[in-house]
């Protein structure tokens, strides 16, 4: 076989392999679109001796708003992301719209709200009905929060 | 800095490229970690997250990852073919061109994300992926005229030949081998060059935005420039001295004809 056809087949393989695995998967931002329900916000560093003096129910509740308070998502308790780019959250008496987009290789979920501010989560888990955001806390709580949800429509 | 090819090229020449092209790809590195999340220039950790996801079966960013690491890879084979083709017939425009392409990426790249940029993932992704082919241009290139010498796009080899040489410095013989040095101060300056870019870019990247990769490209039209330069003006030194030589033969060649017309006439 002719040296030209050797490096032709080989960048060939490489950009077949590329069709099949991307005909294979399904992009991130198609799967994530539709109704999400919040089921868990969890932080690596609670103490849970700090739930039961400020009576909080839930760990669950105290680190929503214990690492939360600053964040625009905190009072959400439904995500619906929608396929113009725009997330409804949703809570008690509370709706609010922000847009959202991903970055990197689909692993980042960047939110933006109106006065351009901007939050960034780490996509660590997305399926068809689990969604997983991991974010870095402000110093005032350094660490790693972790939010978990289920999908409902 | 590019005409000279392999061997012939002097410690100045790797120094000088080396500065420069670091520089650059300093920025752009850092420049796609703030805008897209992540890195453009190093592929090492590209590797890292390529067989993270295929342990988690996640086939799109599989296919994603190994078209950047393909891209970077396509960028160098692109670079080397170009300069030992074309070497022996123009070394200035054999080691040019993949510069030129290089530039012609990132201003795609800036042009596109300043005035048509969605945002969407593809979109997100694409722009990597040209970003990518233009680091691995730009490493192919320096790697394959300085003799696999300068490499600028990641310093993971840099950093553990700095290690090595300096290390190598604790025994005098060594300490004054000249070689030895002239490596330590090249690493040195690209180590230094590359930072100076990534944090360049960092302060500058909220004001400039998508503008910086315009920045990135004027850096790397000062490398053509300045051989163009010098080759021009090695040219018209080279004229000048000719003009002089044959100043001489002509006045007295003059000064014979008008002789001859006097005798003529007389």
């Amino acid at each position: 076989m002719k040296l030209v056809y050797k490096y032709l087949s080989f960048f060939g393989v490489g950009f077949m392999l590329f069709l099949v695995l991307i005909h294979l998967s399904k992009n991130p931002e198609k799967t994530i679109e539709g109704e999400w329900n919040e089921l868990v916000w969890e932080y690596e560093k609670v103490l849970k001796n700090d739930t039961v003096s400020a009576d909080y129910k839930a760990v669950k509740n105290y680190v929503k708003d214990r690492i939360g308070e600053k964040l625009v998502i905190h009072k959400a308790e439904k995500w619906i992301f929608q396929p113009d780019g725009k997330l409804l959250l949703k809570g008690v008496d509370y709706t609010k719209e922000v847009n959202w987009c991903m970055k990197g290789r689909g692993n980042i979920l960047e939110l933006k709200y109106d006065d351009n501010n901007v939050e960034h989560y780490n996509l660590t888990e997305l399926s068809d009905n689990r969604l997983v955001l991991n974010f870095d806390t402000d110093k005032h709580t350094s660490g790693i929060a972790r939010l978990t949800f289920e999908k409902i429509n | 800095m590019l005409r000279k090819y392999s061997n012939s090229r002097s410690l100045a020449d790797n120094i000088k490229l080396g500065t420069l092209t670091a520089f650059s790809a300093g920025m752009v590195n850092i420049g796609s970690l703030l805008l897209f999340f992540s890195f453009s220039s190093n592929v090492t950790g590209h590797y890292a997250i390529l067989a993270s996801e295929i342990v988690k079966g996640n086939f799109y960013q599989i296919a994603v990852v190994f078209s950047w690491i393909f891209l970077f890879f396509l960028g160098s084979f692109v670079s080397n073919l170009i300069v030992i083709h074309f070497n022996k017939k123009n070394a200035y425009l054999a080691h040019s061109v993949p510069i030129l392409l290089e530039i012609i990426c990132l201003v795609t790249v800036g042009i596109y994300g300043q005035l048509f940029y969605q945002e969407t993932l593809v979109e997100t992704e694409t722009l990597l992926a040209l970003m990518l082919f233009a680091m691995g241009l730009q490493n192919g290139l320096t790697a394959s005229i300085s003799n696999f010498t300068v490499k600028t796009t990641h310093l993971t080899g840099t950093t553990t030949d700095l290690g090595i040489l300096f290390s190598m410095f604790t025994k005098k013989e060594y300490r004054n081998n000249e070689a030895l040095k002239g490596k330590a101060k090249l690493l040195l300056a690209i180590a230094i060059a590359y930072l100076s870019g990534a944090i360049f870019a960092g302060f500058t990247y909220m004001q400039l935005g998508f503008k910086m990769f315009y920045l990135v490209s004027v850096v790397l039209v000062i490398i053509i420039f300045y051989d163009m330069y010098k080759l021009r003006f090695k040219r018209y030194i080279k004229k000048r001295k000719n003009i002089k030589i044959n100043w001489i033969p002509v006045k007295e060649y003059l000064i014979i004809d008008k002789e001859k017309e006097e005798s003529i006439t007389s």
